[in-house]
């Protein structure tokens, strides 16, 4: 076998040998040519370096973070937010539970054009300097308005957070969010009107103990 | 319609291109169960490339999220007459990754041999990031859904719509490209 060959079909040694093509000429001629002994030990590092690159976990909280993108509502596609069964869609992602709340991040912003408090849920936080409180507007068709105004949250303590809500059913994960360089967040959202919960609170996303970093009551 | 399925499961679809031509459709229209599904077929492939380009793993896994909101929210603008839609996904993710490699410089963070190798690895992710990009699109496509997403030559073509030994073609030239990268360094 050519040299030029030879080299070409390196690669088959690999396992990406077409169907009824026979090594044995090329095995004969790697074993007699450095060149291609080397350029095959090259390959094979190669090989290994893209399976070990494909090899790494996915951590389960970026499948919670991804999963949860339906039900962040576009603020400029009208069409999709207008979309019938938006808030069914996002049952279906949120764990299966009846629950969705949609949310946009206006970092360090609090005022959300729009919105009007009914009622405020004032959470306290287990740990020194964390203050949140969750505002909850008037009910708008099967919806319940809500924002979560929260200040220092440590940007390195948790990457994300999580808002759960609680009543007798149990706690449902509602929102992961992550706040800005100073802690501060605002999460706007809707939780459905008919939702049974008494109890709020914030935990980081993906801790293992699942402590609350700050709880409130309605 | 698939909602059900478990992430990372893989259905064995004769026209996988057309199946993914609906998917897409199906989440341009604001199926949420059409992107679990995607997210299930690519997360690993996304991930890993992104991983390969950013080098480091809390930015690849926010490079990950930024990715999938696009794709969510840019569903409708994918074109089946320009490509495949495994093409069109890998370059929404691959834009978002080397926008996030450019923002801070990679760590070399080193592929790990298997424990008791004791060989010094020539192939770390830096170099990866480096001589992926050099490949062509077609052939760094290639390569990712064959390591990356750990499909089998046969799956690799259905996903794109070509021709079995097309693929392991493109695939043997991109292997023996990086080798020749490799000596180059």
């Amino acid at each position: 076998m050519r040299h030029e060959v030879a080299r070409e079909r390196l690669p088959e040694l690999l396992g990406l040998h077409p169907a009824f093509t026979d090594e044995t000429a090329l095995r004969a001629h790697v074993a007699t040519c450095a060149e291609c002994l080397g350029l095959l030990a090259t390959l094979g590092e190669v090989d290994r370096g893209l399976r070990g690159v494909g090899a790494v976990e996915l951590s389960r909280e970026l499948d919670e973070r991804v999963l949860a993108i339906p039900t962040i509502p576009v603020v400029d596609d009208h069409a999709r937010r207008r979309r019938a069964g938006w808030v069914g869609s996002a049952v279906a992602v949120v764990a299966g539970l009846a629950v969705a709340l949609s949310l946009s991040l206006t970092r360090g912003d609090s005022t959300v054009p729009g919105f009007s408090a009914a009622r405020i849920v004032t959470l306290t936080g287990a740990i020194s300097g964390v203050r949140a409180e969750l505002q909850i507007g008037r009910p708008e068709g099967p919806n319940q308005p809500l924002r979560l105004v929260a200040h220092g949250l440590s940007p390195v303590g948790a990457r994300y957070y999580v808002l759960w809500l609680a009543g007798p059913e149990g706690r449902v994960s509602a929102a992961t969010f992550r706040p800005d360089a100073d802690g501060d967040c605002v999460v706007v959202g809707v939780a459905p009107r008919d939702l049974s919960w008494d109890r709020v609170s914030i935990t980081g996303a993906g801790t293992s103990d699942g402590a609350a970093i700050a709880t409130g009551t309605l | 319609m698939s909602g059900n399925l478990p992430l990372g499961y893989v259905r064995d679809h004769r026209d996988d291109v057309a199946f993914e031509t609906r998917l897409l459709a199906q989440v341009a229209a604001g199926d949420a169960d059409a992107f679990r599904t995607l997210w299930g077929r690519y997360r690993g492939l996304v991930h890993a490339m992104c991983l390969a380009v950013v080098g480091e793993r809390a930015r690849a896994e926010d490079a990950v999220q930024e990715a999938f909101v696009r794709i969510w929210r840019g569903a409708g603008s994918y074109d089946p007459a320009r490509g495949v839609p495994a093409a069109w996904i890998m370059t929404v993710a691959r834009n978002v990754a080397r926008t996030a490699s450019r923002t801070r410089p990679p760590l070399p963070v080193a592929y790990e041999p298997p424990a008791g190798d004791g060989v010094e690895p020539i192939v770390d992710r830096l170099w990866l990031r480096q001589a992926l990009s050099k490949l062509s699109e077609p052939e760094q496509l290639a390569i990712e859904l064959a390591y990356f997403a750990d499909l089998s030559h046969a799956q690799v073509a259905a996903r794109l719509g070509e021709p079995l030994g097309t693929v392991k073609a493109r695939i043997r030239r991109a292997l023996l490209r990086l080798a020749e990268l490799v000596g180059e360094r």
